[in-house]
């Protein structure tokens, strides 16, 4: 059985969360989701420490939604501190939020987000929305290694 | 001269001559006889005498004369009974001219011997070949003494005595006795009674018989001593008149026919700066500045005219004229003109005085004229025709006393000429002092004269006339006037006005000074004005004058000065710098304004203004607080308020989806309604969103490609499905200066609202161009929309409004305010027309980037 990579998403809001699992069992994703609460849990879950340590049971995400506006740490902290990591450097973080606001997708695109999604207001946009990022991230895109459970490699232009 | 004089003195007993005829009878061959005479006549009886006594005794005689001499021996011959015409034929008498003669054997001023053997010589042989002795009488000798050859004269005299050691023939010669009338000349008559063999006195002295030689003698002794005595009398009485003469202080000169100067004084030499040897032998026009004058000076003088105060110039040595007053005539003797006699007045200064004093007169910028007793104009200067406008004749005589062409008093009345102060000066002797009166010109302008008289007496008292100066004042009056009137000014102004002297001396105090400062002008004028300033400030009045010195003018210098009650006042100076005509400084002017309530006011103001600034300070930092709360507020809500809407939709659809089949119509209607209000809520809320958005955000403008940005808007809507739209886009489109996101925003919002307010079943039309606006470019959005009623245009774009038409479209009447409010930030005007039922036609009007 192929063991899938999961998708962590970051999201605080129960609300959401309940969204996002019902409209990606209807456009049938079948990657585990975990969520991660907060900013923090975000960072702990990735970097396997405090309850996330079982790399087994919480292996590194294939994609990360991340919402901006979290507990502890937000989402921007959180996306910076991905990015500083270098087993996480290509890791594939999709912003999901609220917030249309320009300087915030400025500065997500900025910190090395791969790309910015905004939140839509009904159920069925939601669904489209989680259906085009299923066609796009998990089906016709190529994935670097490090969303494929395996150690990253060193890309070609780092070894020059 | 004295020989004339002597021979008047011969008494008259010497003076008959007696009848001495028989002296020439024995007169025989070699002999050389000489003969001085006083007189022609006497030298015609003694050669008539000689030559008679001769015929007598068969002698012929040669008779070399002057004409004069000739005709009268002629006579006198025929008088005494010889017929010339015998003498002549037979060959006993002939006449020679003595001139002609001469020529014919005078060779560079001396006889030739051979010569005038072969002229004289052979005639005397002729004669003598006859077997006779020959007469001869001859005057060359005498004609070569007077002429001044004298040595020529001596060697002819030898010459004939040399042609009568070789020929039988006797000489008889004679001299004018005056030709020796000087003492000079004693020698020379003594060499010519030497060259001769017998010695005939004058006709005075021929004594008849030896007593009367020995008396005649006697007296001519006495009378050479005492003709000497009186000869040196003469000569000192000469030398003090030559002296006299010499040292004359009037020039003094004779001018020789030739036009050479022969004599002249010191007086007449030294005026022109010259040496008497520079001057003396010189001609005189070489002194004579003009050349025709002196031509007609001598002219005149050699046709024997008398000139007398003859004007003249005359050159000096060093260049410079001298203007002169000649009197001359000539010196005439036997009808020849000898020299000029010649006066020379120097008048040079005396005409510097006269053309100096017309100058006077003539310069003076006063009109001045002169009268005589009888009111006549004699005289006037050229200021004078100016100012009369006009020349009067003074031949016609016309207008007596004054030659105005009218005088008015000030009133206007006519006053006639004999009724001016100048007919009064003539007929009363009355002098005016400062008269005025108004002079009318022939050409109708007038002055103002100011005009002063004096009589002029004759020695005797009487009035001779009057002398009349008069002056243009019409200027001076107007001046006059305007400096009453800039007095009056200054004296009714109500700024104080006064003025120091360089030491700050007050020289004058106006009324308003007396108001500002308290103090009377009688109180203040001649005091310092250190009186009105507070001790603490009087170093402010030096810093005012350094820069007075300096030609500054001071300009609003405020200060504070004190009233004569001890109080204090705020003043404004205003300082100026005093000059008199020269230029030189002499003092300063100070306009003095009371600003007391100004400086009060101004106070007042600044107290306000400064607590104003606190306040505007406190509230623009409660205000910043105020809108960072609210920017933490909005996005807040975009985050926290939208977060519930969206769980609200959410649960909603998730019911209809799961639940649909065990709830009613009526359930599931609600839910709807739900999810749809959550919706419109949630929309409304991102609106505002973007209207602060709009409204806070920094918007840079750059240049905007319109129709780029149109594609892009239309984009994002032809994506959709539905009925597709009309467009026409009247390209090209001018560019604007905009900030691009918030324009985009504007765009899509209009062509939003083109798109969805259409009447139904009607498909969207839009129409697209630009225009240029005075420097902005108005860009026209136009669709075939429901419109907009009249009465809603103006409410159109504010927030949250929404026409009544629209009420059936969805929207929350935000849309318009955001493009208002982002149009605005850029500069720019948002506008529209709108006919209800046939669409509208939006504008938004934002800077050309030309402009």
């Amino acid at each position: 059985m192929i063991i899938f990579t999961p998708i962590l998403l970051v999201e605080d809001n129960p609300d959401d969360v309940l969204f996002m699992h019902r409209a990606s069992k209807r456009v049938e994703i079948s990657r585990p989701i975990h969520v991660a609460p907060d900013g923090q849990a975000a960072i702990d879950y990735l970097s396997n420490s405090g309850e996330y340590s079982d790399k087994a049971k919480y292996p590194t995400p294939c994609l990360v939604l991340l919402d901006l506006k979290l507990p502890y740490k937000n989402g921007l902290e959180v996306l910076k501190w991905i990015r500083s990591r270098p087993d996480l450097k290509t890791l594939p973080v999709l912003m999901f939020t609220t917030s249309g606001e320009s300087a915030d997708v400025e500065e997500a695109y900025h910190l090395g987000a791969n790309g910015y999604l905004v939140k839509p207001a009904n159920m069925n946009e939601l669904v489209n929305l989680v259906q085009s990022v299923k066609t796009f991230w998990l089906q016709h895109n190529l994935l670097p290694s490090v969303s494929m459970g395996r150690t990253p490699m060193v890309p070609r232009v780092e070894r020059l | 001269m004295l020989t004339s004089l002597s021979e008047r003195r011969v008494p008259d007993s010497l003076e008959n001559s007696g009848d001495h005829s028989q002296q020439f009878n024995k007169v025989s061959a070699g002999e050389h006889l000489v003969q001085f005479y006083g007189d022609d006549d006497h030298l015609v009886h003694s050669v008539s005498q000689y030559v008679s006594g001769g015929f007598i005794l068969g002698e012929p005689a040669i008779l070399i004369t002057t004409p004069a001499h000739r005709a009268a021996i002629e006579q006198k011959l025929e008088s005494t009974g010889f017929s010339l015409e015998f003498l002549r034929t037979s060959g006993q008498l002939v006449f020679l001219d003595a001139a002609t003669t001469l020529t014919k054997f005078m060779r560079g001023g001396m006889p030739d011997e051979a010569c005038f053997d072969e002229v004289v010589g052979a005639l005397v042989r002729k004669f003598a070949a006859r077997g006779n002795s020959v007469r001869a009488f001859g005057e060359m000798v005498a004609i070569l003494w007077a002429d001044g050859y004298k040595e020529a004269a001596l060697e002819l005299e030898q010459i004939w005595n040399r042609l009568q050691e070789t020929h039988r023939f006797s000489l008889f010669c004679a001299y004018p006795i005056h030709t020796f009338g000087c003492s000079s000349q004693s020698e020379p008559f003594i060499h010519v009674c030497n060259a001769h063999s017998r010695v005939i006195p004058s006709e005075s002295f021929s004594p008849s018989n030896a007593d009367d030689g020995m008396r005649a003698i006697a007296i001519l002794q006495q009378k050479a001593a005492s003709l000497e005595a009186e000869i040196a009398e003469r000569r000192r009485v000469e030398e003090e008149l030559r002296a006299f003469v010499e040292n004359a202080s009037l020039g003094l000169h004779w001018v020789g026919p030739d036009g050479i100067i022969k004599w002249a004084n010191r007086a007449d030499f030294e005026l022109l700066g010259y040496s008497r040897e520079e001057y003396v032998g010189h001609h005189i026009s070489e002194f004579h500045a003009d050349q025709p004058v002196i031509l007609d000076i001598l002219g005149k003088l050699q046709h024997g005219e008398r000139l007398e105060d003859y004007v003249a110039r005359l050159k000096c040595k060093d260049g410079s004229l001298r203007h002169v007053l000649i009197d001359s005539c000539g010196l005439w003797k036997d009808g020849k003109f000898i020299h000029s006699q010649c006066f020379t007045r120097d008048i040079t200064e005396r005409k510097h005085a006269q053309e100096s004093f017309q100058q006077l007169v003539s310069l003076m910028p006063a009109g001045v004229y002169v009268c005589d007793g009888e009111g006549r104009i004699t005289l006037f200067n050229r200021r004078a025709v100016e100012l009369w406008g006009y020349e009067p004749d003074l031949k016609e005589n016309t207008q007596k006393f004054c030659a105005c062409y009218k005088v008015l008093l000030a009133d206007g009345t006519f006053v006639p000429p004999d009724e001016t102060p100048m007919a009064y000066a003539i007929k009363e002797g009355k002098s005016f002092r400062g008269v005025e009166a108004t002079v009318e010109r022939p050409d109708g302008s007038q002055f103002i004269a100011l005009v002063n008289i004096d009589p002029l007496r004759n020695p005797d008292g009487s009035i001779a006339g009057a002398i009349n100066v008069f002056q243009d004042i019409t200027a001076r009056k107007a001046e006059q006037i305007a400096s009453q009137r800039l007095a009056a000014i200054v004296e009714s102004s109500d700024d104080a006005i006064f003025a120091t002297d360089l030491d700050g001396t007050i020289t004058s105090w106006n009324k308003g000074a007396e108001r500002t400062y308290g103090y009377q002008a009688a109180e203040m004028v001649g005091k310092p004005i250190y009186n009105v300033i507070p001790p603490e400030r009087v170093h402010e009045e030096d810093e005012i004058f350094e820069r007075i010195r300096n030609n500054e003018h001071v300009e609003q210098y405020e200060t504070v000065r004190r009233r004569k009650d001890g109080s204090y006042f705020d003043v404004s100076l205003t300082v100026s710098p005093v000059k008199d005509l020269q230029g030189k400084l002499v003092g300063a002017s100070k306009i003095a304004r009371d600003i007391t309530e100004r400086k009060a006011a101004e106070r007042e103001l600044k107290r306000a203004k400064d607590e104003l600034e606190v306040r505007v300070k406190e509230r623009t930092v409660s205000l910043e607080e105020a809108v960072a709360q609210m920017e933490e507020f909005s996005y807040s809500i975009s985050h926290d308020l939208r977060g519930p809407l969206r769980a609200m939709q959410g649960y909603c659809q998730i019911l209809l989806e799961d639940a649909a089949s065990e709830l009613s119509e009526d359930n599931l209607t609600y839910l709807k309604r739900i999810s749809h209000s959550a919706e419109r809520l949630d929309r409304l809320v991102q609106d505002v969103l973007s209207f602060t958005r709009v409204s806070r955000t920094e918007m840079p403008t750059e240049a905007v490609d319109l129709e780029q940005l149109f594609r892009e808007v239309f984009e994002s809507y032809f994506g959709e499905q539905g009925p597709q739209p009309e467009v026409f886009i009247r390209s090209p489109l001018a560019p604007v200066l905009a900030h691009e996101p918030s324009l985009l925003q504007c765009l899509s919002n209009l062509i939003g609202n083109a798109l969805k307010f259409v009447r139904p079943g009607s498909l969207p039309k839009i129409s697209i161009w630009t225009e240029q606006v005075d420097g902005y470019v108005r860009l026209w959005v136009e669709d075939n929309g429901i419109g907009i009623h009249p009465d809603h245009l103006e409410k159109i774009f504010g927030m949250f409004e929404r026409a009544p038409e629209a009420s059936n479209y969805p929207g929350t009447g935000v849309g318009l305010a955001i493009v208002k409010k982002a149009v605005n930030r850029m500069k720019g005007e948002v506008g529209l027309d709108s006919t209800l039922g046939q669409g509208s036609r939006f504008w938004i009007q934002l800077p050309s980037i030309t402009a």
